[in-house]
């Protein structure tokens, strides 16, 4: 093929990109205010339900340690029925899970406790090794 | 008007015009994936740190601050109402993930209730081999 190698006019036909640009950055602009769902995520728990045969899991039974977290209403945190401070159950969870067979969390929370606190509890447990987190609701 | 001649220094618009496209596409696959309904009353999620991945199959349940109001799949419901609605969503696919996404203020109680009321639901509800909504999750927003 030969190369036209004459200059390119100022007179020649130019495409104005510039509308294009405008309507593209305004619909950037858009999608951006509008993801703010983007930065959502989830949580996935387990609902309470009723284990059966209880003559099977003694057979299978095996060394191991229960996790089981309770919020009070007024901000104190049980762990397996005593109380502890968030400071020592951050610390004291990785053991709990490394040494727990099935990685199993159970949480619960008296009614006037905030949601946002126990997300925080199932956060925790996630962030230190717990494969499965079960809400439980506690009968007094 | 005077005509205009001679060499003008020009901005190149293209590599622009391609970063726009590029970001616009991406935010257009990005958002139909995340295709789910905002709450229709103020939410604040809890903030937490834990990202599990995400799927666009869901049903969502929202309350608000007081556990007051509560919404299905974006739309407002009565409290009285809202396990039918919830009964004819599952009757539709019972194997989509409930997303329940409560305010951080709203008391556990009002939470622990919509659970057990969907425990309830599923006893009612005869499925083949699973019962609905067996996974759950709680909305939450990424700690920035």
């Amino acid at each position: 093929m030969i190369r036209k190698k004459k200059r390119i006019k100022d007179t020649d036909f130019e495409l104005d990109l510039t509308p294009a640009i405008s309507v593209a950055l305004i619909l950037v602009l858009i999608f951006i205010t509008g993801a703010t769902q983007i930065f959502q995520t989830w949580l996935t728990v387990t609902s309470p339900r009723v284990r059966k045969a209880p003559q099977v899991i003694e057979k299978e039974q095996k060394t191991e340690f229960k996790v089981n977290i309770h919020l009070l209403s007024s901000g104190q945190i049980l762990l397996n029925e005593e109380v502890i401070t968030q400071k020592k159950l951050d610390s004291l969870l990785p053991e709990l899970m490394i040494r727990s067979a099935t990685g199993l969390v159970l949480v619960s929370a008296d009614s006037e406790v905030e949601h946002g606190k126990v997300v925080e509890i199932i956060d925790l447990a996630k962030q230190k090794g717990a494969r499965e987190v079960a809400l439980l609701k506690r009968v007094k | 008007m005077e005509n205009n001649k001679g060499e003008f220094a020009k901005i190149n618009v293209t590599p622009l015009t391609d970063v726009a496209f590029t970001l616009l596409i991406t935010l257009m696959l990005v958002t139909s994936y995340m295709a789910v309904k905002q709450p229709p009353f103020r939410v604040i999620l809890p903030d937490v740190e834990t990202v599990e991945p995400r799927g666009a199959d869901v049903v969502t349940l929202d309350l608000d601050e007081k556990g007051e109001n509560l919404a299905i799949n974006g739309y407002i419901i009565k409290w009285d109402n809202y396990i039918k609605v919830l009964k004819e969503e599952a009757m539709r696919d019972p194997y989509r993930l409930l997303l329940i996404r409560a305010d951080k203020g709203t008391p556990h109680g009002v939470v622990m209730k919509v659970l057990s009321d969907i425990k309830k639901m599923n006893s009612e509800l005869i499925l083949e081999d699973k019962e609905s909504f067996s996974k759950i999750a709680f909305g939450t927003r990424k700690k920035r």
